[in-house]
């Protein structure tokens, strides 16, 4: 059985290369985020709850992000991919992430834009990111 | 106030003073435990001097029986409260905290009296500051005493014995609670003497053993019920039903019937014969007394109306943020919606005093509600509620968990 953290640290990768600054557990509230990019060039903070096969759980963890976040994704260990119920997820406007074991990682739906986030949230979490993540988010 | 059913808010922090105060019109009195009073005795009195509230004081002796190592904190050390209720208590008290858990049949009659008179002590004069470890408090009496009228509500409600939890009435806590139970009665002719039954759950499931201890009980005019861990939002239906029928074989004995930690379930219960229930502001509502002590604080909690629960702030968020029209109308929160320009500006501005507030004055208006209806309905606005939740996927989509309003109508609906 392929490991959560071994999931995330794929997805970190793919940030990276996106060239975003991203940061894993980020608090949010009274919970923690699994992975955090964002995208300092056009301000789309970017949440990701990874779960390698309880997607329901997933995505109830998801709708909490969309607090933050303009795009929030579940991402899932390949292998179950198939039982989640997209248009459950298409519904309410989350994406959802296939990462196979060999690294490979395919979006499986794209997320609606959200425009319904809390402001003031999202600017704590870039906050989190600039004081603790990883690449660089500039002053202001 | 004039509810026949009587909440009471457990005081545990500091923090709390304030809120209580501003809000007693919601609420009928006050529990402090024993090891808050000696701790924070100067700031306990002061504030039950000052409230206009009745209160009882909840000795926690159960702690003497329970192993030392769970009431250690992580670095090994007491808390400090607690060092403070043994320097209270004295030999041969302390060493139960400290080293080993008391045996119920190590005690001699002398100590049991000396705990007796101990606990009746600190009970009966932390508001007068007369404990021997508070002379120094007497100025302080002075000074309230002029700020006091004769129409003072802040009174000791009743005392409550020396306790222990019991598994069994076979359990030798169980026989000495009760000794425990008597020897306070007769040392005390000025005041109602309520002990508490701290019981464990799987008794619910004997008959035979309810009645023992109703038996055994029947000569004092009150109790409170304290069934360990009994969580009224996680019970199972049958375990729900079992404490109604405890409630109704009790409330035929005693006048005053009062669950020791409760919440929403127990004031609808007081339909079945309960007279009151102790909860904490937006937190416990269960306790196990052989728990290990939590340190810390609690998350923010919203309580949601339509779901019967509370749930963290961040969940109640992303569901009014999707159901804007749905956010609760209560005087509380009303003030709050007209100052906010958005959902997110209402949580914004949504502090723990007036999640705290909302949450008093909502049970309250259970409180109300059901002391104005008949059980029926109040079980209809129940299932109502249910069929609200499950139609938007609460639990489903936002961690808000209401399975427990189903348990309780089925629970109900058996002992009809």
């Amino acid at each position: 059985m392929v490991a959560e953290r071994s999931l995330v640290d794929n997805l970190k990768e793919k940030f990276v290369e996106d060239e975003m600054s991203v940061k894993r557990e980020v608090p949010l509230l009274s919970k923690w985020i699994d992975i955090i990019g964002y995208d300092e060039k056009t301000d789309i903070v970017i949440a990701v709850e990874v779960k390698v096969r309880d997607w329901k759980r997933a995505f109830r963890q998801a709708m909490r992000y969309k607090l933050c976040s303009d795009e929030t994704y579940v991402a899932l260990y390949d292998e179950y991919i198939e039982n989640v119920d997209i248009d459950k997820f298409k519904k309410h406007g989350i994406g959802v992430i296939s990462i196979k074991e060999d690294r490979e990682i395919e979006f499986v739906l794209e997320p609606a834009k959200n425009e319904d986030y809390h402001q003031s949230l999202k600017r704590k979490v870039i906050d989190y990111l600039r004081d603790h993540g990883e690449g660089r988010v500039e002053d202001g | 106030m004039d509810n026949d059913f009587d909440i009471y808010y457990r005081f545990n922090t500091g923090n709390e003073k304030k809120f209580l105060k501003n809000n007693k019109s919601r609420y009928h009195g006050i529990v402090i435990s024993g090891h808050i009073c000696m701790f924070y005795s100067d700031m306990v009195m002061t504030f039950l001097n000052g409230i206009d509230k009745p209160y009882i004081i909840d000795p926690v002796t159960y702690v003497f029986g329970l192993d030392p190592e769970g009431m250690r904190k992580e670095d090994g050390t007491l808390k400090k409260s607690y060092e403070a209720l043994i320097d209270f208590y004295g030999e041969p008290f302390e060493q139960y905290l400290g080293e080993e858990a008391l045996k119920p049949d190590e005690l001699d009659w002398q100590e049991k009296e000396t705990l007796v008179e101990k606990t009746i002590d600190l009970e009966k004069n932390i508001v007068e500051g007369k404990n021997p470890s508070q002379k120094s408090l007497l100025d302080y009496k002075e000074t309230l005493a002029e700020e006091q009228t004769d129409e003072s509500e802040n009174y000791l409600k009743c005392v409550i014995p020396p306790y222990f939890y019991f598994e069994d009435v076979t359990d030798e806590f169980y026989d000495l609670s009760l000794e425990l139970a008597r020897i306070t009665e007769d040392k005390t002719d000025d005041i109602q003497v309520t002990p508490v039954i701290c019981l464990s759950k799987h008794i619910l499931n004997d008959e035979h053993k309810i009645n023992e201890i109703l038996n055994d009980y029947q000569n004092f005019d009150g109790c409170f019920i304290w069934i360990a861990d009994f969580d009224e939002e996680k019970e199972r239906v049958s375990n729900l039903t079992k404490y109604l029928q405890l409630i109704e074989d009790f409330s035929e004995v005693f006048d005053t019937l009062i669950s020791f930690y409760g919440g929403e379930f127990s004031i609808i219960s007081s339909k079945k014969g309960l007279s009151g229930v102790v909860s904490g502001i937006c937190y416990s509502t269960s306790k196990d007394p052989e728990g290990v002590t939590s340190g810390g604080g609690f998350p923010l909690r919203y309580y949601i109306p339509e779901a019967h629960t509370k749930t963290v702030e961040a969940n109640a968020r992303i569901y009014y943020t999707n159901y804007e029209r749905f956010l609760c109308e209560c005087e509380v929160c009303s003030k709050l919606d007209k100052k906010a320009e958005s959902i997110e500006d209402f949580f914004e501005k949504l502090d723990r005093e007036k999640a705290r507030n909302h949450f008093i004055h909502q049970y309250l208006e259970i409180l109300n509600q059901v002391e104005q209806n008949d059980i029926s309905y109040t079980l209809s606005e129940l299932d109502q509620d249910l069929r609200f939740c499950e139609r938007y996927k609460l639990r489903e989509n936002y961690e808000i968990d209401y399975n427990h309003i189903r348990r309780w109508i089925k629970a109900f609906e058996n002992t009809f």
